[in-house]
């Protein structure tokens, strides 16, 4: 039996962090997760002149390719170059540095680079040939003018592929093999706010909405705000928003209009105003102008239609008629619009974070398939035991055919796990900042119109669907039986890890299972949640809230000092900062804490109440550990 | 009542002067008629009295009430008089003045805006506006006259005044703004002028004496009074004014 353990990834992350001119910074670094995947380098100035020789190297040999040089947009004199690592001038699919200097020198280094790559770069088919294979495979076609290209990716069991990226219709971003057209692995394109729950919300405040006067009649096009936003309403037609979503043309006809200017439909006033205050909230708290930093349009879509039931998201490009993709907001089945103002906010900040990434990097802000620590060879599962080495999860395929996936092992036969931390920090920075946005416009409280930690709380028969004040609370349905959301790293969902194309011999492609270990039971939720981007997100989110108030880590016993409640804005900032301005685009959660650490650092000192409330935060959640 | 620091009472020049006129009007002896049956009077002076009012009003903007305030000062200021008089019998005569009074003074406009992105949260703005006040007034007396002394002539009158009154109001206020629109700063403010008329009185007395047989010199001092209502700008209804007010002044003396 051939296995290849997941043990053998060449790939190293990196994360340095040494602020020259603050020598007194804590020493922090972040776990092992077991596999060696993640490195810390100690923070001294030296440690990081080597790195500034290395990096020089890397790009001299072309492994590295700077993608951007920008001065910090709140330190003078602090700069931020992004690099992006290249394999014969081919993309690495998760590997970027951001390299932060303050008058020349060095202050961190953070990202991931992964090593060892050995393949062919000569692709054996064409794009075109790959796009006609996706779309025999999948039934969608790419969207607009996103065109396959190459990239190395690095599957689950250590291998690297030269595959071809690309983005379809169906909303999801595949990798194909460039050599035998097979596709190993595919990710969600979109980042999405759903859920079902039950809880109370859906209130009738009045409010003001920043319309445009057209033939007559009102529409959802706000030019008051330096970012314009167009609200269209798709009217429940699917052809609509495939046409808005996947070739960007829209019409004058797909405004909302009010012949009065006094609109009545919730769901396009919500989305409409909401978006607005999202872009003032962003602005004001942290001097960022519309989605992109360059206040670019806005297209917003509320649709009715079944493809956004119970659902919102942010589509970044190629999707959508502008230049920073397209915010929608569906309903649930009694017609609730999922338009709340931190769900709206947290939709916005993915464009935010999806644009901050782009410019900075050339890329979108990457999902990373990392690799917990390997589980046990036998599992229980509703009283029967599962051997790693035998046992399937049926599912259907690409073509929706029943189909029994045999489960990755290792050369132990165990269980091999992993979870997508990159899409949770994403999740979590966007309910982060949904939570911020809720406290900037509306009084502290519980009940509708109340600024609290739980998300979507406001939308009658859609939330709450999670919390970061007591993130466990709150449950996740499976069978046997739900599983709190986790608020610790040791609690993190690991999910296990199917063969969805090849041999337990010869795996070549593979996905997450909707199945996660608590010890030796394990749990079949509904989905994988593409690596649990939903779930683990309430770990960084917590560390937030603890931050800010303060508290005692439930899992870790750990007791944090937070800032308090009038200085909410300074934790914010760190977190905004640490993903707009420092973070790779493929964090790991711990590279991502670290990130934020050094932003608080860099904004308020290293002896900082912030930067003191974040570290202890981080390692009350287990993110961070003191050196 | 305003006060020095040491808190001693301070009497207002108008005030003074108007208590020295009391003071010889009362002294005053009874004596015979002017024999001349026409006069004419040319004076100038200072309308001594000052009056405020303020105009409040609804200011619709961004689909929400807010509020416009003016606070106007009608302060002292020059005015010019014309005037002629005839005896009918012994001291008792008709007389009818013109007078005319203007000023400019400021008003103080300040205003709560409402935000365009939410409700009731108003911008506070201030500024100032240049609002003129402008009286013609006709006064209709009834005179009774008499001669203290060899050369003084001293002249009680009173009766209906007639007042065309012209005011400036502040109409509306124009402001700057820019994203995110938490504060605006005040550029302007329009005005409209309105004008009424109304009829109200006057009291007061002349005091002459002449250097030769028809011309002398003199001092008048006149108390008018009547409210005016003025269409408030926003078209909310009327807006009762002031107007008229203590007259002090000298000039020319002519008899026939």
């Amino acid at each position: 039996m051939h296995r290849r353990t997941a043990a053998a990834l060449g790939s190293l992350l990196l994360v340095l962090l040494c602020p020259a001119s603050v020598p007194a910074q804590r020493a922090l670094i972040a776990p092992q997760p077991g596999l060696g995947r993640l490195t810390v380098a100690a923070a001294t100035p030296a440690e990081l002149r080597s790195w500034d020789g290395t990096i020089d190297q890397f790009v001299q040999r072309g492994e590295l390719v700077m993608r951007s040089m920008r001065e910090d947009p709140v330190l003078a004199g602090h700069r931020h170059e992004t690099f992006i690592q290249s394999y014969w001038g081919i993309p690495v699919y998760g590997g970027s540095l951001v390299r932060q200097t303050a008058g020349g020198v060095t202050v961190s280094v953070i990202g991931t680079l992964l090593t060892g790559i050995t393949i062919n770069p000569t692709p054996a088919l064409s794009a075109a040939r790959v796009a006609a294979i996706l779309g025999e495979v999948t039934g969608a076609s790419l969207v607009a003018t996103s065109a396959p290209h190459l990239t190395v990716f690095r599957l689950f069991d250590g291998t690297d592929r030269l595959t071809y990226r690309a983005t379809l219709t169906d909303m999801r971003t595949y990798f194909v093999d460039a050599d035998t057209g097979e596709v190993v692995w595919s990710t969600a394109a979109v980042v999405t706010q759903r859920a079902v729950g039950l809880g109370t919300g859906a209130v009738g405040d009045r409010k003001k909405i920043s319309a445009t006067q057209a033939a007559g009649t009102f529409r959802s096009y706000d030019q008051l705000r330096p970012a314009p936003i167009r609200t269209y309403d798709t009217r429940g037609l699917l052809d609509v928003v495939g046409r808005i979503l996947f070739s960007g043309d829209v019409f004058d006809s797909d405004f909302p209009t009010d012949a009065d200017n006094t609109w009545t439909d919730p769901h396009v006033v919500d989305a409409h105003v909401h978006t607005g205050w999202a872009v003032d909230y962003v602005y004001k708290q942290h001097a960022w102008n519309g989605v992109d930093n360059r206040n670019s349009a806005i297209t917003t879509l509320v649709d009715s239609s079944p493809f956004t039931e119970y659902n919102a998201f942010f589509a970044p490009p190629p999707f959508g008629p502008g230049e920073v993709g397209v915010f929608a907001y569906g309903r649930t089945d009694d017609g609730v619009p999922i338009t709340a103002l931190d769900v709206v906010a947290h939709e916005f900040m993915h464009g935010v974070t999806s644009a901050a990434l782009r410019h900075r990097t050339g890329g979108e802000y990457e999902d990373q398939f990392e690799l917990g620590p390997p589980g046990p060879t036998t599992v229980t599962f509703e009283g029967r035991t599962l051997a790693c080495a035998t046992a399937t999860l049926t599912g259907t395929d690409e073509a929706d055919e029943p189909q029994e996936f045999p489960f990755l092992c290792d050369a132990e036969g165990r269980f091999v796990r992993g979870a997508n931390h990159a899409g949770a920090v994403n999740e979590a920075l966007s309910d982060i900042i949904g939570t911020g946005a809720e406290f900037f416009f509306h009084p502290r409280g519980t009940g509708p119109l109340r600024a609290d930690y739980q998300s979507g709380e406001d939308i009658l028969g859609f939330g709450p669907i999670r919390a970061l004040d007591v993130p466990h609370a709150f449950t996740i349905r499976a069978r046997p039986s739900p599983i709190p959301y986790p608020d610790h790293w040791a609690r993190s969902f690991q999910y296990l890890v199917v063969i969805t194309a090849g041999t337990p011999d010869a795996p070549r492609a593979f996905a997450f299972a909707p199945v996660v270990l608590i010890g030796r039971d394990a749990f079949l939720m509904r989905s994988a949640d593409d690596g649990g981007v939903h779930i683990n997100m309430t770990i960084l989110g917590h560390a937030f809230y603890l931050a800010v108030e303060g508290g005692t880590n439930a899992t870790s016993g750990l007791r944090v000092q937070g800032v308090g409640g009038a200085h909410r804005a300074q934790i914010e900032q760190a977190f905004f900062r640490g993903m707009t301005v420092l973070m790779p685009n493929a964090p790991s959660m711990p590279v991502a804490a670290l990130t934020v650490y050094q932003a608080a650092v860099d904004l308020f000192g290293v002896t900082s109440a912030a930067a003191q409330a974040i570290a202890q935060a981080m390692v009350a959640v287990g993110l961070l550990e003191a050196a | 009542m305003q006060t020095r620091l040491n808190g001693a009472p301070r009497v207002r020049p108008r005030v003074a002067v108007l208590a020295a006129v009391a003071v010889i009007v009362a002294a005053m002896p009874a004596v015979g008629l002017a024999q001349s049956r026409v006069g004419v009077t040319v004076n100038a002076g200072t309308q001594a009295t000052s009056t405020a009012f303020t105009t409040r009003s609804t200011l619709t903007l961004h689909r929400e009430d807010g509020d416009l305030r003016a606070d106007y000062g009608v302060d002292a200021g020059a005015f010019i008089d014309l005037g002629a008089s005839v005896r009918l019998w012994r001291q008792v005569g008709l007389g009818v003045g013109v007078s005319r009074f203007q000023t400019t003074g400021g008003a103080g406009v300040t205003a709560g805006l409402p935000h365009p992105f939410h409700l009731e949260q108003f911008r506070a703005v201030d500024g100032s506006a240049a609002a003129t006040r402008q009286e013609t007034a006709v006064h209709v007396q009834l005179r009774v006259g008499a001669t203290v002394g060899p050369r003084l002539e001293v002249t009680l009158f009173g009766g209906p005044t007639f007042f065309d009154v012209e005011q400036t109001l502040v109409s509306d206020i124009l402001f700057e703004e820019t994203y995110p629109y938490d504060t605006a700063t005040f550029s302007s403010a329009p005005t409209v002028l309105r004008s009424v008329t109304a009829v109200g009185f006057h009291t007061g007395v002349d005091l002459a004496t002449y250097l030769t047989p028809t011309v002398g010199v003199g001092a008048l001092v006149r108390f008018s009074r009547a409210m005016v209502d003025l269409a408030r700008p926003d078209g909310g209804g009327m807006l009762a004014v002031e107007t008229g007010g203590l007259h002090v002044g000298g000039g020319l003396r002519l008899r026939f």
